[in-house]
């Protein structure tokens, strides 16, 4: 068990996570390989902070977000929630730890029964855990809707009376009833309008604040992660491949990768946009199933380009070593990422 | 960064606006004018597109930029005059395509400037392209029907376009059909169609909204090359403003079924004119600001379009709202001071105003 730099347990902690799903061919769905979703993970996320997971789909940030609180069975390696690992847990200690994290999904449309009502919804989660019954569980009901910022006459109403913002508060009013300490939120903006995305960003982070939540925040959009997040992990292959606090991987990224993502993300201004020199990453992500030996990024790596192809790229898989005070990155020449101005966009104050 | 006022290089190097060498022509390719596109359903007429006017020059890109329900894809649709009849209906408007009237052209006729002059890429290539035939096939069929190409001809032409789009092997993937390639490569596969007929218009739908951040990037800088090499005129229609402010000359933004302010990129982004477009511009975290604080963002919700009423439609949501806005709906109105070719709607920002 590792002690986090507060010198406290970490609320939520992967070991040597692995997560593979297997791959089934034929008429006879025998298994003929597996896709390792997540390839050794190791993290340790502090209570009260909020580290945000970015990387392109099918990097397997959704997979270890789902394997941290349970609804993944890890292949190999240890979850541990509070310090007690979940494989060696009976059932109804399981249960009773399940109520203590939860989960917000990226579909405001595809997570809510559509025939049930929006008091029920949220009310579901207080009877699953017997929190609440009768007047008592209508008032906890009617307050959750209030704190997510909805009317709490809205609780005979359907689904699909809502906008795809309310109906992302609603998910969110559901993850709140059972007094939860970690929510992973899984892409929670990413189908929402842009006027929207703030508003559910905010309410976050007004949450986070009154009831001390800890946050695993998955989203592709880079600039929300940063908005949200005391630390951020790069995922790229099933591997985390830089890790460090928002201010140190999005000011000096020291994984090429990093930059390549922080290179192709559009930022609103006419006259930044003209100037920037961008890596465009070639070619698409390769497959988990059959991952490239060495560095998994080098075959799209531009770093390896401009350091003429070195052999250790392609021979030996780099681990995650401290790069600066709050900082790893997996990358055997992350010093040489690092002083490279690839990808990082200046803000006007810097 | 340069004055606004300038319309000077642009990422492509274009100045808007004008003249085409090629033509000798006025640099105007499209002019829409008070184009009106309902929808007519049991709850009502909604009032999705309403007296939308824009013109594109030339090998122009223009940015339709606005969230879901503001009419901007409704608008691209009627220029191709693509609609679905019923529950839609264009009811009011001229749009002036290269001389060309399309509401009033004939079926048939539209038909044959749809996929020949005009091409369009959507957000899900799934939804537009056909899932039981060759990419191949599909290519060719364009060719073929507008420009009179042989069998072989156009499976050449196919191939050409295939590696133009940047697609390995080009040859070997014509038999390949939509679901063998990636969600970037089948974006690649829909741009080659929209391209094979040089369009002197492409209409881009939310190119890549479902695309991942670095396919997004190559997909941008592929559309980018291709219509500069072209000449091709665009629509980009995006809700991402840092696409508009990476690829357009112009944009027209657009709310609750109108184009609330438009301009060159510098003008809109640097002194938006319209309360909706400064509030877009803070609403969401942005890389090229410092992080934290809290995210300044529009409450409420957009009106209903089956009745607007005779307000501003951003009234109910503005922080600047009076008296005058509620009373009555401000028209476009020039902004010379911020820009040549800079319009918005919004009495606090004209001359007098009491919006800084």
């Amino acid at each position: 068990m590792t002690e986090g730099r507060s010198g406290q347990l970490p609320l939520a902690e992967a070991d040597g996570l692995e997560v593979h799903f297997p791959i089934l061919s034929g008429i006879l769905k025998r298994r003929s390989g597996s896709v390792r979703a997540v390839d050794g993970v190791t993290l340790a996320i502090e209570r009260g902070e909020t580290v945000g997971l970015v990387g392109e789909s099918g990097c397997g940030k959704s997979t270890l977000g789902r394997a941290l609180i349970g609804l993944r069975q890890p292949t190999d390696g240890t979850v541990r929630f509070d310090g007690r690992d979940l494989a060696t847990l009976s059932s109804r200690e399981l249960r009773r730890l399940r109520r203590r994290m939860q989960i917000i999904f990226q579909d405001p449309y595809g997570s809510l029964d559509p025939r049930m009502t929006v008091g029920a919804i949220v009310a579901e989660p207080i009877e699953t855990h017997r929190l609440a019954t009768g007047r008592a569980k209508v008032e906890r009901v009617r307050e959750l809707l209030r704190l997510v910022g909805l009317d709490p006459g809205f609780t005979a109403r359907y689904p699909h009376e809502f906008s795809g913002g309310q109906r992302q508060r609603i998910g969110v009013a559901r993850a709140l009833a059972v007094e939860p300490e970690f929510i992973v939120c899984d892409e929670p903006i990413s189908a929402l309008d842009v006027s929207i995305q703030g508003q559910v960003l905010n309410l976050l982070i007004d949450l986070r604040r009154e009831f001390g939540l800890t946050y695993l925040f998955i989203a592709h959009d880079l600039a929300a992660v940063r908005h949200i997040s005391d630390r951020v992990g790069v995922m790229y292959l099933g591997r985390l491949v830089e890790i460090g606090r928002s201010s140190a991987v999005y000011v000096t990224p020291a994984h090429p990768y990093t930059r390549a993502l922080l290179s192709a993300v559009p930022v609103a201004d006419p006259g930044l946009e003209r100037k920037r020199r961008r890596v465009i990453l070639v070619g698409d992500v390769p497959s988990p199933a059959d991952p490239p030996p060495g560095c998994r990024f080098h075959t799209r790596c531009w770093l390896y380009e401009r350091l003429g192809r070195p052999e250790q790229c392609r021979t030996e898989e780099p681990e995650l070593r401290a790069v600066a005070d709050g900082q790893e990155a997996a990358c055997h020449y992350a010093e040489a990422a690092q002083q490279s101005d690839v990808g990082v966009v200046p803000s006007p104050s810097a | 960064m340069r004055p606004p006022s300038q319309p000077a290089a642009t990422p492509h190097g274009r100045p808007p606006g004008q003249l085409d060498d090629a033509t000798g022509r006025d640099g105007t390719l499209l002019h829409v004018r008070d184009l009106a596109t309902y929808f007519f359903t049991p709850g009502g007429v909604v009032h999705a597109v309403d007296e939308v006017s824009f013109e594109l020059g030339y090998g122009e890109t223009l940015g339709l930029v606005g969230e879901s329900g503001s009419g901007k894809s409704v608008t691209a649709l009627s220029i191709a005059r693509l609609v679905a009849e019923p529950p839609g209906r264009i009811v009011g408007g001229e749009i002036d395509f290269d001389g060309i009237d399309l509401l009033g052209l004939p079926d048939e006729e539209m038909r044959l400037v749809r996929g020949r002059r005009i091409g369009f890429i959507f957000q899900d290539p799934m939804t537009s392209l056909n899932p039981t035939l060759p990419v191949g096939h599909q290519i060719s069929e364009s060719t073929r029907t507008h420009l009179g190409l042989s069998r072989s001809a156009a499976a050449t032409r196919a191939a050409d376009l295939l590696g133009m789009v940047g697609i390995p092997r080009p040859r070997d993937r014509l038999g390949d059909y939509p679901h063998q390639f990636s969600g970037g490569m089948r974006q690649r596969v829909m741009i080659a169609i929209a391209l094979a007929c040089q369009p002197a218009l492409l209409i881009a739908d939310e190119p890549t909204t479902a695309l991942d951040v670095t396919v997004q990037a190559q997909i941008m800088e592929l559309l980018r090359s291709l219509t500069e090499e072209f000449r091709t005129a665009v629509i980009l229609i995006t809700h991402d403003l840092g696409i508009a402010a990476g690829m357009c000359q112009r944009v027209s933004v657009m709310y609750a079924g109108r184009i609330v302010e438009s301009g060159l990129v510098d003008d809109i982004f640097g002194r938006p004119q319209m309360p909706y477009t400064r509030a877009l511009l803070d609403s969401r975290p942005r890389l090229d600001r410092e992080p934290g604080g809290r995210l300044r963002t529009i409450e409420g919700f957009p009106p209903d379009l089956v009745d607007p009423g005779p307000a501003c439609r951003f009234a109910p949501r503005c922080p600047h709202r009076r008296d005058v806005c509620d009373a009555r709906e401000p028209l476009m109105t020039a902004r010379p001071a911020t820009g040549e070719r800079h319009a918005a709607r919004c009495w606090g920002t004209e001359p007098g105003g009491w919006i800084q």
